[in-house]
């Protein structure tokens, strides 16, 4: 717990440092349009990101068997561009936060959204390590999946919502400790 | 009273604005809710446009149901949202410009359902029609997020 406190105090230390070097809060916050284009492209990315590595995790959880997977796997770029989007605005947001610096790696869902983050880094880790990604390449229509691709489909999209859930939720459970 | 203001001033729209946690579930499950419904939309026009071309298109019909559940909860929270703060925005012209954006969306999306199985076929006239249909229902459905998004700013509040 204590290496988690000290983690988020050094991690607000360098954003505020970086803050301080580049002006960034300032210029956000004198260009009205930055924020509301930020969250109009974090939202993009989201449904991106859900469309296809949500799209992708049903199918191997075993809805919409009559589509092949290795076809199927071929919508997963976009899902990677969802993701990019999404961590470039959503590391905006906390640089170029001009009124509380810090307010977010304090934030616990925040914290919630970093964890289910890396959970769902991990699951895919565990998908490509595991051959279960080399494995179900070659199921075609109707193939059943194998149940560790199962598994983590389920898991995949478990997380995704969870993340989606924690990033509503920030201003809500706001500086919870 | 008006009838916006009856809208919202009612114990159920009361509720959702001032509980704790009703208005922040209600706003994650539209999110949610957006998130199956416009990314899996996203994903058959893409395919449609061309991408992923050994998908058949007619297996992605079982994507469907997935869609209509992102719709039903978004439909509902929406509504609920809409009611609980309807003098504001339902007197912004972006909240109008949105919802014609989610109605022309779901049309196109009607439309892409109703001939799937006749986009098989991957050339010719049916595959024009599928890349155009694909490409009207991401313009659409961007054009709704920007506008979602857009509800929460005052720049284009141009009366009251």
């Amino acid at each position: 717990m204590e290496l988690l406190n000290n983690f988020i105090a050094d991690a607000v230390a360098a954003v505020l440092a970086f803050q301080r070097a580049t002006g960034f809060p300032a210029w956000v916050n004198d260009h009205s349009a930055v924020w509301p284009v930020g969250e109009i492209l974090h939202f993009v990315g989201l449904c991106l990101l859900i469309g296809a590595v949500g799209g992708f995790d049903l199918r191997l959880m075993g809805v919409a068997k009559a589509v092949p997977v290795g076809a199927l796997s071929r919508l997963l770029p976009w899902g990677v561009l969802g993701f990019v989007l999404c961590a470039a605005t959503g590391t905006m947001f906390v640089l170029g936060n001009a009124f509380a610096p810090g307010e977010y790696l304090r934030n616990v869902a925040f914290l919630w959204k970093m964890a289910f983050l890396g959970a769902a880094g991990l699951n895919l880790l565990l998908f490509y390590v595991s051959g279960t990604a080399r494995q179900v390449q070659a199921l075609g229509a109707g193939a059943e999946t194998p149940l560790l691709a199962k598994a983590v489909g389920g898991f995949s999209l478990f997380l995704w919502v969870g993340v989606i859930v924690f990033g509503r939720l920030l201003p809500t459970l706001g500086d919870a400790f | 009273m008006t009838f916006l203001e009856l809208l919202q001033e009612n114990p159920l729209s009361t509720s959702v604005r001032e509980s704790l946690l009703m208005y922040p579930i209600i706003l994650t499950l539209h999110g949610i809710g957006m998130g199956f419904l416009v990314g899996l939309n996203a994903m058959l026009d893409l395919r449609l446009l061309g991408f992923a071309p050994a998908v058949p298109l007619p297996s992605m019909e079982r994507f469907f149901p997935v869609m209509w559940a992102g719709l039903a909860i978004n439909a509902v929270t929406g509504l609920i949202l809409l009611a609980a703060s309807a003098t504001t925005l339902l007197t912004d012209p972006v909240m109008y410009f949105k919802l014609t954006m989610v109605a022309a969306a779901l049309v196109v999306l009607g439309v892409i359902r109703g001939s799937l199985g006749r986009f098989g076929a991957s050339f010719g006239a049916a595959r024009a029609r599928g890349a155009a249909l694909g490409a009207a229902s991401l313009t659409f459905w961007t054009l709704a997020i920007v506008a979602g998004r857009l509800t929460a700013y005052t720049f284009f509040r141009f009366w009251n």
